[in-house]
């Protein structure tokens, strides 16, 4: 028979559902002590909460911010940011904070502007600079959900940024592939993240990175290719258990032959463009619905219709959502149904679904969420108040954990669960003692956010050992 | 995604919820995840066997690392992107079989008895979704053992769990934990070796110790067991390793991988089973001929393996390596002088145990009435098998074929006759 100490290590993998003691180090305890009597323990406890998960970790004015404003304020607020103004003077307008706003112009990545012209830069700085706006974004942006929200949907519809590297004699597509990240983040991802789901799939559809990255360009009539078919139906919109077949995927990846991405000589290199002679005519039934335009290309728009309005695409978006915010080892059952039917009455309004979650009963009851390796470094840049320019080691030290932004090979995006995760703590160790013994490159924590840090029973460490204990804790593992 | 409709579900399967509340189901529940047979069975493994498990994702062509030339349909169905016969440079394994030319380095271990073929090898389940494949081929979850959340080496290993086991016992290079062992007692996923350390001072060490003595969270396990593979690893020098019998690895991923399973298996820090990704596999777009794409990752695969086996030296007579892929892909090409997701595949198995020079296969044939759906090699042999007998020659015959894989019908592979005796 297994004792329990057998148990617990067997379960290492597993037994996620314990709740993490409550030690001297409790980030949520110590961190942020109440500086008020005016609110009660119990609205400081969710609204701490409502930080850690819907953004990327608590800090004493964002607290305050939510208890100003209360829960349902804090998120309606969160929930309609200023639009992103993308223009060539001013591609990103300051809708942030000056910081924010000064270290996003210093990527000339994140420009607008045709594909080509990027084509210049070579790709890993490309990359390095799209990591680098995430991290920046994500630390320091005001508008914490939304960035919550970007993170949730890049890894929905997850792209591999290198597919160019180990395909590159390949096809000229694939070599571009890293180029057409920046445009999909910028006219998929972002400006969608809170709106419509049905407006989000129509962007991502027609984004060239998604369609390089899953073959479409090669989907031609007489012999389809089914990968981007497949994952559209299994993956982004009505999930493995969704209940379509084999006949259903053959026949999207019809509806989208003929879709292309420009590649020709003197033409818009990179826009997506629809091929007539490459796309199968004639009646194609999806899901049960016939679609057969005399215009071939506005297919694709009823393609998009059937797959957002269907009822398994209603429960397998908002089950995730669910489980993005709850973690998936809470009773969120209930929740679940609920939030489907908001998604159905809505017409799939994703602010309404997200609004619905994080102000349902089970949303605080939840158990505590382990945190991504990225969730981590940012929640510890966050608690350290740390300035960093998001370059170089910062994303070194991500990779050494294991979380690579946009280098997710697979489709189907970074796992999360506690136990893909959990194994791997030794390279947490090593960020937590180079962030607090401030030995990172172009990363420097703030000497007076950290005081508080060192305030713990191992009085006899130095500071940079008390810092690090804090950070590299168990509790803080956890959101 | 299978072929077959699956009910319309409101919740994910019960397998998806990772482990909900794990600390408060029922023991009964609790033993059954376990393999409730497989955990009173603990007994002593054959101490000193390995086992070595490289994982190709995104479903390697079978029909071309092993090629069916024998086999008349085949040249009709890869009439671009086929491989000839050994007249046009395959290299020749039985008069039926062929050995794609790039990977060539493997044919003397073929030659020498020491690896084998299993071809029209795959799982039962119908999917043709990489994820899913996966997801039910890690943890041996087939037909009624659906539900099944814990991975077919992590029940292995529980099975036979010594009484003090080492930190290292199951390895996994990467960043995450493959669902192959998944409740694995403690596993540890190393990206690398040399990321295996902790710079400051023994007092932070002892500071980080204390912390994780103070709880019993899945991140409190886990960070003891890391503190231990730190101690283990104080005693060994990756930057000083020299590969023996002047093996050279490949400069790629999966070359770097089991140039450290080799380092790691040699250190002797009580490593027993080292599990292995490779990408790159989904060969849907212009996987080549004798040369070209896939021609590229079999050489690259082949090196590794050569490599590996050379290293090692006397243990690759106790190491037995499984070279496996969640499917096998479509025999038709397709128009982009690809392939795409098909059913049965080849896998390869070297080392101790193995009966080999060998291609071991009950053929299903390549006529279009023999293909199954939209023409895919047939499963022939049930993968469970293969990993059973593998199971039981490296940790012993405690394992139970009811414990590992539930529901399975045994059924010898004739790939390891020793195993079962």
């Amino acid at each position: 028979m297994l004792d329990r100490r057998t148990l617990i290590v067997a379960t290492a993998g597993l037994a996620a559902g314990c709740k993490p003691v409550r030690t001297s180090l409790d980030p949520r305890s110590q961190y942020f002590p109440d500086r008020t009597t005016k609110t009660t323990n119990q609205d400081r406890i969710r609204a701490k909460h409502l930080v850690s998960r819907a953004g990327f970790g608590p800090t004493p004015a964002l607290i305050e911010d939510v208890l100003s404003l209360g829960l349902d304020g804090w998120i309606d607020k969160q929930l309609t940011p200023p639009t992103e103004v993308i223009g060539p003077a001013s591609y990103l307008q300051p809708t942030e904070t000056t910081g924010l706003h000064f270290r996003l112009n210093s990527l000339p990545c994140l420009r607008p502007g045709a594909i080509y012209e990027l084509r210049d830069v070579s790709q890993p700085r490309v990359l390095s600079e799209l990591s680098a706006a995430t991290i920046l974004r994500s630390t320091y942006s005001q508008w914490q959900l939304r960035e919550r929200m970007c993170q949730f949907w890049t890894n929905h519809f997850n792209i591999y940024g290198r597919k160019v590297a180990t395909a590159r004699e390949r096809k000229q597509a694939d070599a571009e592939l890293l180029y057409f990240l920046a445009d999909d983040q910028r006219t998929v991802i972002r400006p969608h993240a809170l709106g419509r789901f049905h407006d989000l799939i129509d962007a991502s559809i027609k984004s060239p990175a998604m369609l390089g990255y899953l073959d479409n360009q090669l989907n031609k009539s007489g012999n389809v290719n089914e990968n981007y078919a497949r994952e559209l139906l299994e993956l982004h919109t009505l999930g493995v258990d969704g209940g379509y077949t084999q006949a259903d995927v053959k026949n999207v990846a019809k509806v989208l032959s003929g879709w292309t991405i420009e590649d020709g000589f003197l033409k818009r290199v990179g826009t997506v463009v629809f091929d007539g002679k490459n796309h199968t005519r004639g009646e194609k039934d999806v899901l049960g619905v016939p679609i057969n335009e005399p215009k071939g290309e506005a297919e694709r728009d009823k393609l998009v219709e059937i797959v957002t309005s269907h009822g398994a695409t209603a429960r397998f978006i908002t089950a995730k959502l669910v489980d993005f915010f709850c973690g998936n080892e809470s009773d969120t059952h209930a929740l679940k149904e609920t939030s489907a039917r908001v998604y159905r009455q809505s017409a799939g309004a994703i602010d309404k679904v997200v609004r619905h979650i994080l102000l349902s009963d089970a949303f605080y009851a939840s158990k505590p969420k382990f945190r991504q390796p990225f969730d981590y470094l940012i929640a510890c840049l966050r608690a350290t108040n740390a300035d960093t320019s998001g370059i170089g080691n910062i994303q070194y030290q991500l990779e050494r954990m294991g979380q690579p932004l946009h280098q997710w090979p697979m489709p189907d995006g970074y796992p999360d669960t506690t136990t893909a995760w959990v194994g791997n703590m030794i390279p947490r160790w090593q960020f937590a003692l180079d962030l607090g013994s401030n030995s990172i490159q172009n990363t420097k924590l703030d000497n007076n956010a950290v005081k508080h840090l060192c305030r713990n029973r191992f009085t006899t460490a130095s500071d940079a050992d008390r810092i690090t204990a804090v950070l590299a804790s168990p509790e803080f593992q956890w959101a | 995604m299978g072929l077959t409709p699956r009910p319309l579900c409101e919740n994910p399967a019960p397998h998806m919820h990772s482990v909900a509340g794990m600390s408060t189901l029922p023991a009964t529940i609790l033993s059954s995840w376990l393999g409730a047979s497989g955990i009173t069975n603990v007994s002593a493994t054959p101490s000193d066997r390995k086992l070595v498990v490289l994982f190709l994702r995104g479903a390697m062509d079978g029909a071309s690392l092993i090629v069916p030339f024998g086999d008349d349909e085949y040249h009709n169905h890869r009439r671009t992107i086929g491989l000839g016969t050994p007249k046009s440079g395959l290299i020749d394994l039985d008069g039926f079989y062929g050995l794609h030319p790039a990977a060539a380095t493997l044919k003397p271990w073929y030659s020498k008895g020491k690896l084998a073929a299993i071809h029209a090898i795959g799982s039962m389940d119908q999917t043709r979704s990489h994820f899913e494949a996966m997801a039910t081929m890690e943890r041996g979850a087939e037909g009624q053992a659906q539900e099944l959340s814990s991975g077919w080496l992590a029940r292995a290993l529980h099975a036979t769990q010594p009484a003090t086991p080492s930190p290292l016992r199951a390895v996994t290079f990467g960043s995450l934990l493959p669902d192959t062992l998944r409740g694995a007692p403690s596993p540890s996923v190393i990206r690398t070796i040399n990321d295996v350390k902790l710079g400051g001072s023994k007092a932070l060490r002892g500071i980080i110790k204390q912390l994780y003595e103070a709880g019993d969270t899945a991140a409190h396990a886990s960070g003891l067991a890391a503190l231990r593979v730190l101690d283990a690893m104080d005693k060994v020098n990756p930057d000083a390793y020299v590969p023996a019998a002047g093996a050279t690895y490949p400069t790629s991923p999966t070359g770097e991988s089991l140039r450290q399973a080799a380092l790691l298996l040699k250190a002797n820090v009580g490593a027993t089973s080292v599990f292995l990704d490779s990408t790159g596999w989904d060969s849907h777009v212009t996987q080549g001929t004798s040369s070209g794409y896939l021609a590229g990752l079999f050489t690259d695969l082949a090196g590794a393996l050569d490599a590996f086996a050379t290293d090692i030296g006397p243990m690759f007579e106790k190491t037995t390596i499984v070279v496996m892929t969640e499917f096998g892909r479509r025999i038709p090409e397709n128009s982009a002088l690809g392939t795409d997701h098909g059913r049965a595949g080849a896998w390869l198995v070297l080392g101790n145990g193995v009966t080999g020079g060998k291609v071991h296969a009950e053929w299903p044939g390549l006529k279009t009435e023999q293909l199954d759906g939209p023409g895919d090699l047939r499963v022939t042999t049930d993968y469970r098998n293969v990993l059973l007998e593998i199971s039981q020659l490296v940790f012993g015959q405690a394992i139970t074929s009811s414990a590992l894989f539930p529901g399975l019908v045994y059924k010898p592979s004739g790939v390891f006759p020793k195993a079962l005796t």
